[in-house]
């Protein structure tokens, strides 16, 4: 029997040199296949290794695949798919895998017990890091990581289903079909690239036929079936809350192909069906990871499922599964014989019996017993129970989750009637009718517990971490008991395959050696993943551009096409500065934009604001409780700016809020916290008052909003809002609002609102007509020199105003910081309000507020420096604040800066020294008002 | 008539895969209605009157005259109409008489119409709800790619998506590469 097929030859390398399989192949099969017996190099102590399994359990067949330009590391051989122009190497070993100049640690493998690491390399200290530390990562690592991008293309996805089959061997293709057919929507997911578990391995038949007969059948009826979904090579990694299952689908093993590589599927299931089988387990001998010693299991596999064959193989078991491996020499423990040593560096070439006798064995197959797959269970912290008639873990029903059902040879069931039992019994009751049982074979367990035969040599255990029943007794006479610091202390379990050949051998040696039963020891505790998958995969398509989404406002082409240099303003796209020619830097640009906006007039394309319309009858009143100061009595057709505070009384956001009518307000937010703010309102509207009559919606995205400032901002607007409206300083004074419509009947918001300190607007349309309404601005103000400025000239012109923002508003501050105190309303409360008024926050030297300039104006201040008395030292009890923001004012002609100063409205016209010791900057400044342009606001009401 | 153009978010864009159509279709408007305290049970009335179908439950889509209506909050529903009317938040609320708060949501959302019949095999790699499953018309707000999306199931066959239009590009690089992952280039 063999389900390769060999009518299809594929070519691929292995460590350079060109080999051939065939379809149907893994690379683990096809290196046996060309009699490659050494694959790798053992972990610590670089001892030829060859493969030891045939499935995810492989802890030796570590390899890299390379393609792309980029090699991915750590790959299970037996996991891979052969593909035609497959380049795989072998890894870790610093010459060839044949000859590995670090094998010199198996030399001294005395000085490298269990935890040497912990006990040398301790002086000199220095050392460790320089010497030590990388020595060891280079002798003991598990591959290489590419140095370059991953080049490959992640999908991930979301998959629905009323009953998740997990594992398609005989158990899970019957419980499939079962419920297929009772129109259940089911999903069966299996690791390998062919479904039908132990039934491609093994040759007892099912109903007289061959088994992998009854598998294709199966499958075929299954693939009819439009409410089942079949999904080979996915493995179901992890197990979460609410019934959702992580699953990770391998399209292709090849690196660099346009299609995705790897699928990450997010699994809703109603019910799990765990019918992930058993994995069987090494016995713990002397010389037990020689290349060409591999598991009893694993050798039936290669023989019955990929036509390999094993001349001159022994077998070594304890129990009646083995015995199904054609060798031609047979240990049994139960007949008191058994391997106590074998010799052949670079391939088994004899064993030696504890009857003395030494036998010629290219080949051993070894089984200790099976383990059922149990791993998943324990994800929503069911734990498994020892069963001492089947020596194994089986899953504990009374801990198990109840959506999670296991079956077969997963809950210790290991014949093929058994499993196919469970599965008729699990579908009747999950509501499928059933019809008949297939014949096959039932064997009766046999075994007998036998783990490790005693001596002086090494035997191995885990043979991913070189950890041997040595290092675990080693370990217990160290006083490590606990099996959890056990696995700690010597790594077994770790790595790769997570113990899933070791653990419970490693288990059993610990507790040989602390007197315990098995029991009594426990095991360590499963975690996804069940098996290793990418980062990549995880991640999908969110890396570079897609890491996260971009917001545009509509006149974004617009500001690319006049020079715009963009600058990411949370997720929004937003100009900074647009460059004009001749202009040699960015100050350049800056400058112009402030002078040419404070003589005349500037756009600002201010749409990223956060806009929410607040609407209901009882919209003032909810205002009232979100605002420090009242909005209940703002007149219609008016704007009044708002500050809000956290509940725990630290400012949280600020902007204004305009009131179009007796039940409709529209609140304004800084860019960073639109977000936060909406969703804080909703939490207020929801859980505070929901007796309000008070609604919400965002309508950030629905206007596109341009601040026009400047001297000449009425004119320019004039050519721009119809006539019927009336914009003059008398009928729309400075915050006044109104509803408009501009060019020609387009309908539009009207504020007149000022960032800059200049007369100012700023005029809202539908975001449809944004990128022609910039233009048209820009067109109607052609004949007043209007400029187009970005986020560092408002910037600039806020701070020549004194007006707080994000870098004042940071999550530290308090009203009274901001000097706002006068903005409270004594006659309501608000959120925050109570805690506002803690002793601490309101004491006369608190931080206020206040401008900066240097003494000498040759000086540039920075942003971020802390201030002191000129003559104190640079202590913490000193520090008497910090600067905020700091710009260079064109209209000043010199650097100016907010801050907060310690009692610093009482200190205006003192001088300080502000130092900022990232960039070793020490200035003398003198206090002033942070109001530099226009104190008295006579600009902005003209 | 105003001097201003309107421009579509994705400029009329249209790609198809096998089995699969991507367009944006032409303009239309959203009016969010949100219903005034108390006066849940007249402009219930007054919309089945008016509209001819009952207000929209959470998952519904519920087809009006003149478009469609889906539920998006508690006493809130968006309501899409065919054709161009900037104004039509202002007609919407005249009809209900000051029972109902009304906001133009047109602009804020881009809509994108995936019309085959491979859509669910591209949606699942995109939007995590059980589309196969769901019963239309269906809506439901929810996300993808960490962007807003309103899905709008109208038949076995069409699916609209709602998405806000400031960050319509990133949406649609990100549907695109679902489906071509799905789907193949």
């Amino acid at each position: 029997m063999s389900l390769v097929d060999k009518n299809t030859p594929l070519n691929f390398t292995f460590d350079s040199k060109a080999y051939q399989g065939f379809e149907g192949d893994t690379l683990a099969s096809a290196l046996l296949r060309n009699s490659i017996k050494v694959v790798g190099r053992s972990f610590k102590y670089h001892r030829p290794r060859g493969i030891l399994g045939a499935g995810s359990e492989e802890p030796n067949a570590l390899v890299e695949i390379h393609g792309g330009g980029v090699c991915e590391p750590n790959r299970r051989a037996t996991t891979i798919k052969l593909f035609d122009g497959l380049v795989a190497k072998s890894q870790n070993y610093m010459g060839s895998r044949e000859f590995d100049l670090f094998a010199v640690n198996d030399f001294i493998h005395p000085f490298l017990a269990a935890g040497f690491y912990y006990k040398t390399f301790m002086w000199p200290k220095a050392f460790w890091e320089k010497l030590y530390e990388p020595v060891i990562r280079r002798a003991a690592g598990l591959g290489e990581l590419a140095k370059r991008a991953d080049p490959d293309n992640y999908g991930k996805g979301f998959l629905h289903c009323d009953v998740l089959v997990i594992g398609g061997g005989p158990a899970g293709l019957l419980t499939a079909l079962n419920l297929g057919r009772a129109g259940q929507s089911v999903i069966l997911a299996d690791d390998d690239f062919r479904m039908g578990g132990r039934l491609l391995t093994e040759l007892d038949l099912i109903n007289d036929d061959m088994p992998t007969n009854w598998v294709a059948q199966t499958l075929a009826e299954l693939e009819s079936l439009p409410n089942v979904r079949l999904m080979p090579r996915t493995t179901i990694y992890g197990v979460f809350d609410h019934g959702i299952y992580g699953g990770m689908e391998i399209k292709t093993d090849a690196i660099g192909t346009s299609s995705p590589r790897q699928i990450s599927w997010r699994i809703y299931a109603s019910h799990a069906v765990l019918a992930a089988g058993a994995t069987e387990r090494p016995i713990a001998f002397a010389n037990n990871d020689r290349p060409g010693i591999m598991l009893a299991s694993a050798m039936r596999s290669y023989q019955n499922r990929y036509g390999i064959s094993f001349d001159n193989a022994a077998l070594f078991t304890n129990n009646d599964d083995g015995l199904r491996t054609a060798t031609d020499r047979i240990f049994d423990v139960r007949s008191d014989i058994y391997v106590t040593d074998t010799a052949g560096r670079k391939g088994l070439t004899n064993v030696t019996s504890n009857l003395g006798e030494k036998i010629d064995a290219d080949y051993l197959a070894m089984s200790g017993g099976w383990n059922p797959n149990v791993h998943l269970t324990c994800h929503k912290r069911s734990r498994p129970k020892w069963d001492d008639a089947l020596a194994c873990f089986v899953p504990d029903s009374a801990t198990l989750s109840k959506d999670m059902s296991v079956i077969g040879a997963a809950a210790g069931h290991f014949s093929t009637h058994h499993a196919f039992e469970d599965a008729n019994k699990l579908s009747a009751e999950l509501g499928a009718k059933i019809d008949t049982l297939p014949r096959a074979e039932d064997s009766p367990i046999t075994i007998k517990p036998f783990w490790h035969v005693a001596g002086k040599k090494r035997a191995w255990v885990d043979f991913q971490n070189d950890v041997t029943a040595k290092d675990i007794a080693l370990a217990h006479q160290e006083g490590f008991t606990s099996v959890e610091h056990v696995k700690r202390y010597t790594t077994l379990g770790m790595a790769t395959d997570q113990g899933k050949t070791s653990n419970v051998v490693g288990l059993a040696v610990l507790a040989e050696a602390t007197g315990q039963t098995i029991e009594q020891t426990g095991t360590t505790i499963f975690r996804p993943p069940y098996t290793p998958i990418s980062i990549g995969a995880i991640a999908a398509g969110h890396r570079g551009q897609r890491f996260k989404p971009t917001r545009l406002t509509p006149s974004h082409q617009y500001a690319l096409e006049n020079g715009a240099t963009m600058v990411e303003s949370g997720l929004w796209k937003r100009s900074q500065w647009f460059v004009r020619d001749g202009e040699k830097g960015w100050r350049d640009s800056v400058d112009r934009e402030v002078e040419m906006t404070r003589n005349s007039v500037g756009i600002c394309d201010v749409t990223t604001l956060g806009k929410i319309d607040v609407q209901g009858r009882d919209a003032g009143k909810f205002l009232n409780k979100v605002y420090i100061n009242t909005l209940s009595t703002l007149k219609v057709g008016k704007c009044r700016y708002g500050l809000m505070l956290r509940e725990d009384g630290i400012a949280m956001d600020d902007g204004t809020c305009a009131r179009f009518s007796e039940t409709h307000y529209v609140m304004t937010t800084t860019t960073a916290k639109a977000g936060p703010v909406f969703r804080h309102l909703e939490f207020v509207r929801q859980c505070l008052y929901p007796d309000m009559d008070v609604h919400l919606i965002s309508t950030t995205d629905q206007w596109a909003q341009y601040s026009v400032a400047g001297p000449n901002a009425r004119k320019l607007l004039r050519k721009i809002v119809d006539t019927e409206f009336d914009i003059s300083n008398a009928a729309f004074p400075y915050m006044a609002c109104g509803q408009v419509t501009v060019c020609g009947g387009t309908r539009a918001r009207l504020f007149r609102l000022s960032f800059s300190g200049e007369l100012a607007y700023e005029v809202a349309v539908p975001a449809r007509y944004g990128d022609s309404f910039i233009r048209a601005l820009m067109a109607a103000g052609e004949e007043f020199d209007v400029t187009m400025y970005g986020l560092e000239a408002l910037g600039v012109m806020r701070i020549e105003k004194g007006h707080a923002a994000g870098n004042e508003l940071n999550g530290t501050t308090t009203v009274a910081n901001l000097g706002l105190s006068g903005l409270m309303s004594k006659k309501k409360d608000c959120i925050g309000k109570v805690l506002s008024q803690r002793e601490g926050l309101t004491r006369d030297d608190a931080l206020k507020l206040v401008g900066f300039t240097c003494k000498d104006l040759s000086e540039r201040i920075t942003n971020g420096a802390h201030f002191f008395e000129p003559n104190a030292a640079l202590t913490p009890e000193n520090d008497l604040g910090y600067m905020t923001s700091v710009a260079w004012s064109p209209s000043l002609g010199q650097y100016i800066g907010l801050g907060f100063l310690k009692a610093g409205s009482k200190r205006i016209g003192e001088t300080i020294k502000a130092v900022d010791s990232m960039r070793n900057n020490t200035v003398e400044l003198t206090v002033v008002s942070p109001h530099f342009v226009d104190p008295e606001g006579e600009r902005l009401r003209v | 008539m105003s001097d201003l153009t309107a421009q579509s978010p994705l400029a009329g864009i249209t790609k198809s895969w096998e089995g699969l159509t991507l367009s944006e279709p032409p303009a239309f408007e959203i009016v969010s209605l949100a219903i005034a305290q108390w006066r849940e049970n007249e402009v219930a009335k007054t919309f089945a009157t008016y509209y001819g179908s009952q207000l929209p439950k959470p998952n519904e889509l519920a087809t009006l005259n003149e478009g469609h209506a889906l539920w998006t909050g508690p006493e809130q529903y968006f309501l899409l109409f065919k054709g161009e009317d900037e104004t039509a938040d202002l007609s919407v609320s005249d009809i209900f008489h000051g029972a109902v708060y009304t906001t133009l949501q047109s602009d804020s959302w881009v809509a994108i119409d995936l019309n085959g019949t491979r859509i669910y095999d591209a949606l699942e790699q995109f939007i995590s709800l059980d589309l196969r499953r769901a019963k239309y018309p269906f809506a439901a707000r929810t996300s993808a790619h960490h962007m807003a999306v309103i899905v709008t199931v109208i038949n076995v066959n069409e699916v609209r998506l709602l998405t806000p239009r400031s960050s319509v590009q990133s949406f649609l690089d990100a549907l695109t590469h679902a489906i071509d992952n799905a789907l193949g280039h």
